[in-house]
């Protein structure tokens, strides 16, 4: 059975990490030659971002996006407000070495083989030329382009200049990555590949702001979002917070016989008469029909040009010697360390503890309504049909304080 | 520093991987090997070298100038319109250090295109040289006056201001003495006009001989450790009348050299004797330069430094002879070989582009690319013109010359004293005619085109580029 616990909103210790990205009234003004205000293109802004966000950046085009986040690069100074990255400037240079930045489109130098480039922003990093060497291979497996190793950036199609330019952002480990339009130009395997590799940062405690059009990426990894309108805050909060819909409820169990169907449409019939009940199968999205396909044809071995999915995670973003795990594998892995090992051992008992107490109540409490389930109205008396809604009305509390209910059994 | 170094790197794979780049070095190619096949010189082995010298050289040196401006401009500025400088600011680097990084990466490789081409230039004159059937008197023709490095010294200049007060005074007595009126002179504006009238008149008939008569040159700081061994070289150009025409005659004429010196007399002072030594009367073709090496013993001509020398019109047929004030004569004095001259002429040529790199790669830091080229060139031409304008108005300045004469001599002057003239780093032509490329020159053209004019220029550039926001003139994103 589908475990229909909801997971955290977030994590309790988030409110007490430290303060990554911190804009108080920020506000950017184009001005023209003559100095005159041509744009207020970011409004008295305030947020913050810490450390282990995954934050999604959105609005429409012209919101103040891409000004909030060049502004947070150093790229643009803003006119109004106070912004700081790491607590300094962001124009500091020594803060740029925690920062992994993919723009919009990927500024490549064409003239530049993939590993020439790599390499090129590995030395801006100052690392030795060993490690250099080390990192732009394992990046170039990682994000599958290590058969265009020799090839000329110029000659790449949209989509490996995405991946390069992904390459190139995690060549220092950032411990703060910003990426504008992440899976623009991908393919659904590099889409999934890199929202799998955001929720991988994410694990390792990295600090992720995404800019993207498209909504269904940044529900899939983000935290929390930030809706940019007008160059003012529209919304600020919790995915969970955000998107949940209160006043409808969704349950999802295995197929259900019809009599039990009928019984339960007759339930909600009878708590909420005024209410339209949907029952429909559950579908797959498109993007995992589309990759179980791909998966199933690179098992048949049918060769493609171009990039190819991505290979192992680069041993030191995952913080270790790298495996032959695949990167959707590499997922389960975190960074460790005994502290975090330890800590993580008792989460991950106390989850599955909770998921498991979580799972029995909800066989009883099904059990229990199946078991329940009305009679034909004509053959019940007035007081067992009084009898039957106060069932219905305690397992349907029931059901919502267990629906409530986080993995650890807090509310 | 790996960060430097990195970017120095890639400009200039940049470079090599450009289209306009290599169409560039393709022309420095056919400057360095098809143009010594095509040009043909004066018919002379000498004029043959020069030609050769002055053109490939100076051909050479103008593709790299050019090449330097647009790759500097380019590398810098087309980084922040491309956008792509955003994935290198983002990164912990310094933008002094991208911007001295593109810097160095453009000069590097025009100095190692420029050794190329000077290497190759240099090999293919020795294979001339060698391959050419000269004869024994051309070869030493073009040993002693095209292939060495000899010092110019020209004449000592009159004092034509203390000149023209002693005309003017003179004039004034006389009109005094004959008991005309002087009014005329007691006013300040007419007297300065007269005074300036007789100076350009004594600047004009400086050099005018009649015939029958002689003009003599005083020349000083020459070097006093010469021997008879060494051969002084007497460099001159003269025309019939004062007017300048590209006619060339032949007209008779007689050099004489002068010596000063004190000799014990029998008082036991000294006496200051005069010795005159006469070359034999001879044809002197005009308005083209002539160059003949001095006839007499170095150590008679040459004393404690100075030597003084005259000529005497002998022509029948002109009315007067005319050695154009500042135009010589000139006397020249070995001083080092002809490979160490071609190392300096190409030092000079590398100071060039190190200027003219680092002006262009400021411009760029705050213009757009097109304006930064624009911006270069016109500088460059601005510096040209004003060069041009200050040497042929030498004395615009002193007289009371027309409001536009004035004001553009005064122009030249204040552009000279900010910007760098692009021909002050052609000095090709010395070359080719053996002048000697001194240290001294070359210092003072780093000293001031490089420390003093372009220097505060790129650090402005620079401050620019560290403090602009880069994305607001970026065209795309």
């Amino acid at each position: 059975m589908e475990q229909p616990v909801r997971e955290p909103e977030k994590k309790p210790a988030a409110a007490e990490r430290p303060v990554v990205v911190s804009a108080v009234g920020l506000t950017k003004v184009f001005r023209d030659f003559w100095n005159r205000p041509k744009a207020k293109a970011v409004n008295d802004v305030d947020f913050e971002v810490r450390e282990g966000e995954v934050v999604g950046l959105l609005g429409p085009n012209g919101s103040g996006k891409s000004t909030t986040v060049k502004m947070l690069l150093g790229l643009l100074y803003p006119t109004g407000g106070r912004l700081t990255v790491f607590g300094k400037s962001p124009r500091d240079v020594g803060n740029k070495k925690l920062i992994g930045y993919l723009p919009e489109e990927t500024y490549l130098y064409k003239y530049l083989t993939a590993f020439e480039m790599l390499d090129f922003f590995a030395s801006l990093f100052g690392l030795s030329k060993e490690e250099r060497t080390r990192r732009c291979d394992q990046l170039l497996d990682m994000v599958g382009l290590a058969h265009a190793r020799n090839r000329p950036v110029g000659e790449f199609s949209k989509g490996m200049a995405r991946r390069i330019g992904l390459a190139q952002a995690m060549i220092n480990d950032p411990a703060f990555l910003i990426l504008d339009e992440p899976t623009s130009g991908l393919d659904p395997l590099g889409c999934r590949e890199v929202k799998d590799l955001i929720k991988l940062l994410k694990k390792r405690g990295k600090t992720v702001i995404v800019t993207s059009h498209l909504l269904s990426d940044v529900e899939e990894v983000c935290d929390r979002i930030i809706v940019l309108y007008g160059g003012r805050v529209r919304a600020n909060g919790g995915m969970e917070d955000l998107l949940t819909i209160r006043t409808n409820d969704t349950i999802t169990v295995p197929k259900l016989p019809d009599d039990a169907l009928r019984r339960i449409r007759e339930i909600v019939k009878e708590s909420v008469p005024d209410g339209e009940m949907t029952v429909r199968h559950p579908h797959m999205s498109l993007e995992d029909f589309f990759v179980d396909i791909v998966n199933e044809a690179k098992k048949e071995s049918i060769e493609t040009s171009g990039s190819r999915a991505g290979g192992a995670i680069a041993d030191y973003l995952t913080g270790g010697p790298s495996d032959a795990k695949s990167v959707l594998e590499s997922l389960t892995r975190e960074e460790e360390t005994p502290a975090k090992s330890l800590t993580r051992q008792m989460e991950e008992d106390a989850e599955t503890a909770a998921q498991e107490a979580a799972k029995r109540k909800q066989e009883e409490l099904f059990a229990s309504l199946q078991a329940s389930a009305p009679a034909p109205e004509e053959e019940k008396s007035e007081a067992e049909r009084r009898e039957m809604e106060a069932k219905m009305s305690e397992a349907n509390r029931k059901l919502m304080d267990l629906l409530n209910r986080t993995p650890d059994g807090k509310d | 520093m790996t960060a430097y170094l990195a970017i120095v790197k890639l400009t200039c794979r940049s470079a090599i991987r450009s289209h306009i780049f290599r169409l560039l070095l393709i022309l420095l190619l056919l400057s360095i090997f098809l143009l010594p096949q095509t040009l043909i010189g004066d018919g002379t082995p000498r004029g043959d070298v020069q030609i050769f010298l002055q053109y490939c050289l100076g051909f050479a040196g103008f593709i790299l100038c050019v090449s330097s401006v647009w790759l500097a401009c380019s590398e810098v500025s087309s980084d922040i319109e491309t956008a792509q400088l955003h994935m290198i600011a983002v990164k912990p680097v310094r933008r002094v250090v991208v911007l001295l990084g593109k810097y160095t990466g453009v000069v590097l490789i025009h100095l190692a295109l420029l050794l190329i081409a000077a290497t190759v230039i240099y090999v293919f004159l020795s294979v001339r040289l060698n391959s050419s059937k000269f004869s024994e008197a051309d070869r030493a023709l073009l040993e002693e006056q095209v292939l060495t490095a000899r010092a110019v010294y020209a004449p000592e200049r009159p004092d034509f201001n203390a000149l023209a007060q002693q005309e003017l005074d003179r004039r004034i007595a006389a009109a005094r003495e004959r008991g005309q009126s002087v009014e005329q002179y007691q006013d300040d504006q007419r007297r300065r006009e007269e005074f300036y009238e007789i100076r350009r008149e004594l600047i004009a008939t400086r050099g005018l001989i009649e015939e029958g008569d002689a003009v003599f040159w005083q020349y000083s700081g020459l070097p006093d450790d010469l021997d008879d061994e060494d051969i002084v070289f007497l460099r001159y150009t003269v025309y019939v009348n004062r007017y300048y025409t590209q006619d060339q005659n032949a007209v008779r004429g007689q050099w004489l050299f002068t010596v000063h010196y004190a000799r014990p007399d029998d008082d036991g002072g000294e006496t200051v004797v005069s010795d005159l030594a006469a070359m034999p009367e001879d044809d002197v073709l005009t308005s083209t330069r002539n160059e003949m090496p001095v006839p007499i013993r170095t150590s008679f001509f040459i004393r404690d430094g100075r030597a003084e020398l005259g000529f005497l019109n002998k022509d029948t047929k002109t009315a007067e002879l005319n050695f154009e004030e500042g135009k010589g004569p000139f006397l020249l004095v070995r001083e080092t070989g002809f490979f160490s001259n071609y190392c300096r002429t190409i030092l000079v040529l590398a100071t060039g582009i190190v200027s003219i790199t680092l002006l262009a790669a400021s411009v760029a830091a705050c213009l757009s690319l097109p304006i930064a080229i624009f911006f270069t060139a016109a500088y460059m031409l601005t510096g040209g013109l004003a060069n041009y304008i200050v040497t042929s108005l030498p004395d615009a300045i002193d007289y009371q010359a027309e409001f536009a004469g004035q004001f553009g001599y005064k122009f030249g002057k204040v552009m000279l004293t900010m910007i760098v003239p692009l021909q002050d780093f052609f000095v090709s032509g010395r070359l080719a005619s053996g002048e000697l490329v001194s240290f001294g020159f070359i210092g003072g053209l780093f000293a001031m085109d490089v420390l003093v004019r372009t220097v505060p220029v790129f650090l402005f550039g620079a401050w620019i580029y560290t403090r602009r926001e880069l994305a607001l003139a970026s065209k795309r994103g």
